[in-house]
């Protein structure tokens, strides 16, 4: 009894101590705090943060990754709570920065945005810039839905890039004839399919008048007769098996596996979707995937060029002790050579124009769709109020999937959101 | 007393002083983490009108209802066949092993076996010349969950039905045999009432169970945009976290205390004796 | 008598078949979990039952490394042993004071005890949270251990109380006289005696706090810092396109704790059947 109590006592000291991770106590550790990186994303990083630290003799840095959902609904309020918090963290431009600041979190960092400035593209900035101050610094300028598809099927099928709703909905039917789906969401976390939808709320309804309902003005709500055409156009595509019939309970990550087994053609996601492919272990130069812009909507009376889109960054922390440090460690991972990096070998677009890797075919028609958008406008989960963002995905995952009609979804979203009225 | 102690203060900071503050919370005005005022009611008041509440609500009643059979009915009938069998060791080990595994390693690999493509069941149905069915979607939803629930419950309900039943005195069972009684009848007339008892008090615990239920909702169906499986603890946790709406989520913690303890309530007046079980445990 | 022999048979393959089925209910998936996790993902996604062609062990090796299960494991056994600790400490010594000492309200205290043994965790999640948070101690294994041990307190000192009312008060009385203190007797007396009920706790602390999700799920939010059944719940979706991995690393839990039920089986079964009213 007495040697059993002494090996537990041994065991709880030896991993408490493991747990504790108290071995460094001189060091100085900065924490940063962001959502799932793919694999060459994080490759640059990691070199930046070496950089920073061989700069910084005695300061390491503490990368926290977590599961992008996790992250963005739950992960961060709780992390940012915690008695090590993030010095540094990742944000998606807009309501989420503005509420950072809102409740003292970021820090206003004018002083650091003006050393970028010169270097970023002018519009990068907004979704971390308000009235009152700057309260981030962008990284990554994101496509939120563009239409990916397998080319080789498309030339398979002799099909071409659709230019009309009309020709969209066309090429889905003869998709589904061969006996494909023509296009696959892993919308378990409910916001694929809701970024998706929500481009045709902007285009049916107009960008001024979809801002207005979704930032529940008086006056308006979600079951306006325009928001209802535009879920019209996701229940017939749900009504005509364009959709995979799982999209509701399959994951997000489980989602790209059907662009690969061929079962899938099309897939309506961002500018990380190469980025998310290398993620599940494909070179993205050698799957063929390319990418069109969603076609004018039938009946739309908003602006049918308008991207769905934003600026994603880094947020600092309000109460960091050590801002010196994480200003340098901005410095370094945002400087020009990195954000080259993050361009080419992540193929992406970064906020520096100048730094965008053109070379790649991909990444310049991404550059020159997003210059010639006619707008640019932002997800319900990132622009507006969380809440009503989920009501409204809520609606549309049930109009896909032929719950509800769109009227029936959408007044059982305005339901759900009444108490946020009037608030 | 001072042997009391530690225990008290356990219980007391970790159990008891977090319920007074949820009560307190439910009726205080917040904004995120901020309180703005205390003595509001309006939590309570969008209760009676919320949706989604009372979606989540009458989906705890089917899991409940899916789960009184699945977990207790089985657990009983496999505790009776385990009962007549003289070698029944193995089945009851096999049977009750689930039940001491983490929720989310069974909530992980039945989401495996349930997914649309590749997964277990389908293909298995594949064989057998069956299309391809979402199990974890609607009409399904609540029911596929209700049967991993039923997986892991009914050998753990199997064996404390078979402790129960051993404790029959074998020579009631033998002499209703002589008497050309078929099993089915020993069964019903003298083996369910004479551990009612036992089955009342796992109906409870199944019952009030049914309202806790977290782990496989939340590994099973994730976010669940349809909805078609929200029950008041994902709600609550959805409430509370993603909306950070901390009064609301009190609010909706003190529903589900009070219909745990009013369905604890309720029994204990009806039958006194589940009271009494349960102290004498 | 013929008929009754017949139905006797046909009761007999009946029962069999019944418990047969019944096990394959069981016995599939988890054969299929073990088959799985020892194919490639792309063997795996053509062909969903087949077996794998040799014994690998490629993908327990990287799902180990990518789901950093040594350092989960570590914290999973720092907060099951220090929550282990605490529940035996504070319910042996309690169960004590209500069984043998005479105080005020000692009746009215433990049934306040008892009553946590019907409130929902989900009643005191909220304002635990907030509590944690104004401390500083979320994202600590403490946000983790104290609930946990809170929860399994009630039953734990019920179990423990009963069990001393069943003991014999004359040894006590005879150290008593001898001049022994309470604490005394507590610890050289009825602790050796109690050795059964304290194994029985220490069962059921042990299983349901390793197992534990919706607190870490809540407290936890440092990747670092998640015990293994969080971190496992990060993990699957992380990498939940690789089915083969997810498989694999479920194994790796499984596997010692089909070990450990093999051997403690019996000990394991009365130790979670006692605390049949707590669920």
């Amino acid at each position: 009894m007495k040697r059993c109590a002494f090996l537990l006592v041994m065991i709880l000291a030896a991993s408490v101590a493991y747990a504790g991770g108290s071995a460094e106590e001189e060091t100085i550790t900065l924490r940063v705090g962001s959502s799932s990186i793919g694999p060459d994303n994080m490759t640059v990083f990691m070199d930046s943060v070496a950089e920073f630290e061989a700069q910084n003799p005695g300061v390491s840095v503490e990368w926290d990754s977590s599961s992008g959902d996790d992250y963005q609904f739950a992960g961060l309020p709780a992390l940012l709570e915690s008695d090590n918090p993030p010095d540094l963290f990742f944000e998606w431009g807009g309501n989420r920065v503005l509420n950072h600041a809102l409740d003292g979190y970021a820090r206003e960092v004018s002083d650091l945005a003006d050393e970028f400035r010169g270097d970023f593209a002018v519009s990068s900035w907004s979704g971390f810039e308000f009235d009152n101050g700057v309260y981030g610094i962008p990284l990554n300028q994101d496509i939120t839905i563009q239409m990916w598809y397998d080319a080789a099927v498309f030339a398979e099928l002799g099909l071409s890039v659709p230019t009309t709703w009309a020709e969209f909905m066309d090429v889905c039917e003869a998709i589904k004839q061969s006996g494909r789906t023509p296009i696959v969401m892993g919308n378990a976390d409910a916001w694929v399919a809701g970024n998706f939808a929500g481009l045709f709320i902007y285009r049916v309804a107009g960008n001024e008048k979809a801002a207005a309902i979704m930032g529940l003005e008086a006056g308006y709500s979600l079951d306006d007769p325009d928001f209802v055409k535009a879920l019209e156009l996701a229940y017939e595509m749900g009504e005509k098996g364009y959709v995979n019939a799982d999209m509701n309970t399959l994951g997000y990550e489980e989602s790209f596996v059907r662009m690969f087994d061929g079962s899938a053609v099309m897939y309506p996601l961002g500018s990380w979707y190469p980025s998310e492919v290398e993620y599940i272990g494909y070179d993205f130069d050698d799957t063929g995937h390319d990418y069109f812009m969603v076609p004018a909507v039938a009946g739309g009376k908003g602006d049918q060029t308008s991207i769905l889109g934003l600026n994603t960054g880094y947020v600092v922390n309000a109460e960091t002790e050590h801002l010196d440090l994480v200003y340098d460690l901005v410095r370094v991972m945002f400087n020009r050579q990195f954000q080259e990096r993050h361009s080419r070998e992540g193929g992406g677009m970064v906020v520096n124009e100048s730094a965008n890797a053109i070379d790649s075919a991909i990444v310049a028609k991404m550059v020159e769709d997003l210059a010639s958008a006619g707008s640019i406008v932002a997800p319900p989960d990132t622009g507006y109020n969380l809440e009503m963002a989920f009501a409204l995905y809520e609606a549309i995952a049930r109009v896909f999937e032929n719950e509800a009609t769109p009227a029936v979804a959408l007044a059982e979203a305005e339901a759900k959101i009444q108490h946020l009225r009037g608030q | 007393m001072l042997f009391v102690a530690p225990a008290l203060l356990v219980y007391a900071t970790m159990v008891v002083f977090p319920i007074v503050l949820s009560i307190v919370f439910s009726f205080t005005e917040w904004q995120r983490f901020q309180v703005l005022s205390f003595g509001t009611i309006k939590h309570y008041q969008r209760i009676g009108s919320d949706p989604v509440l009372a979606k989540a609500f009458a989906n705890n009643l089917v899991y409940i209802a899916a789960t009184i059979v699945l977990e207790g009915f089985v657990g009983l009938v496999l505790a009776a066949v385990a009962h007549r069998m003289t070698r029944s060791m193995v089945f009851r080990a096999i049977f009750f092993a689930p039940v001491i595994l983490p929720s989310i390693v069974i909530g992980t690999l039945w989401r495996r076996i349930y997914a649309t493509s590749a997964g277990l069941l389908n293909s298995l149905l594949e064989i057998v010349g069956f299309e391809p069915v979402v199990w974890l979607g609607p009409p399904f939803t609540m029911y596929a969950v209700s049967v991993v629930s039923g997986w892991i419950f009914a050998g753990y309900f199997m064996t404390i039905f078979y402790a129960s039943m051993t404790r029959i005195p074998s020579t009631i069972i033998e002499a209703a045999r002589i008497d050309g009684a078929g099993e089915l009848a020993i069964f019903f007339r003298i083996e369910i009432p004479l551990i009612k008892n036992m089955i009342m008090l796992v109906l409870l615990v199944i019952v009030t169970g049914g309202f806790k239920g977290f782990d496989l909702f939340q590994i099973l169906l994730r976010r669940d945009p349809l909805q078609s499986g929200i029950v008041l603890p994902t709600y609550l946790i959805r409430t509370f976290f993603e909306n950070t709406d901390i009064g609301y989520g009190s609010a909706l913690s003190m529903v589900l205390t009070l219909v745990v303890l009013g369905i604890m309530g309720i029994t204990a007046l009806v039958n006194r004796y589940v009271v009494g079980r349960i102290d004498e445990y | 008598m013929n008929i009754r022999r017949i139905l006797d048979i046909a009761w007999r393959v009946l029962s069999r078949a019944v418990m047969i089925a019944v096990l394959l209910v069981y016995l599939v998936p988890v054969a299929w979990m073990y088959s799985s996790s020892m194919r490639s993902n792309g063997e795996l996604l053509l062909d969903p039952l087949g077996l794998p062609e040799r014994i690998s062990f490629a993908n327990y090796v990287t799902a180990w490394q990518m789901a950093d299960l040594g350092r989960h494991f570590l914290i999973s056994i720092s907060i099951t042993a220090i929550a282990t600790v605490i529940v035996i400490f504070c319910s042996t010594l309690a169960a004590y004071g209500f069984s043998r000492l005479d105080f005020a309200g000692r009746k009215g205290l433990y049934a306040f005890f008892l009553f946590g043994l019907i409130l929902p965790v989900q009643s005191f999640l909220v304002g635990m949270f907030i509590m944690f948070r104004q401390v500083g101690l979320l994202n600590t294994i403490w946000s983790v251990i104290l609930p946990t041990s809170a929860v399994a307190l009630p039953l734990a000192v019920l179990l423990a109380k009963n069990y001393f009312d069943s003991l014999p008060s004359s040894l006590e009385e005879s150290a008593h006289l001898e001049g022994a203190g309470t604490f005394a007797i507590y610890r050289l007396i009825i602790l050796p005696l109690a050795a059964p009920i304290v194994v029985t706790i220490i069962t059921f602390t042990v299983i349901n706090v390793w197992n534990e999700f919706m607190i870490p799920f809540v407290m936890v939010q440092t990747a670092a810092k998640r015990p293994l059944t969080t971190s496992l719940y990060v993990f699957s979706t992380k990498y939940s396109a690789n089915y083969a991995l997810t498989l694999a690393a479920l194994t790796m839990i499984v596997t010692p704790m089909f070990f450990i039920y093999l051997v403690f089986q019996s000990q394991i079964q009365r130790g979670i059947t006692a605390g049949a009213v707590k669920n």
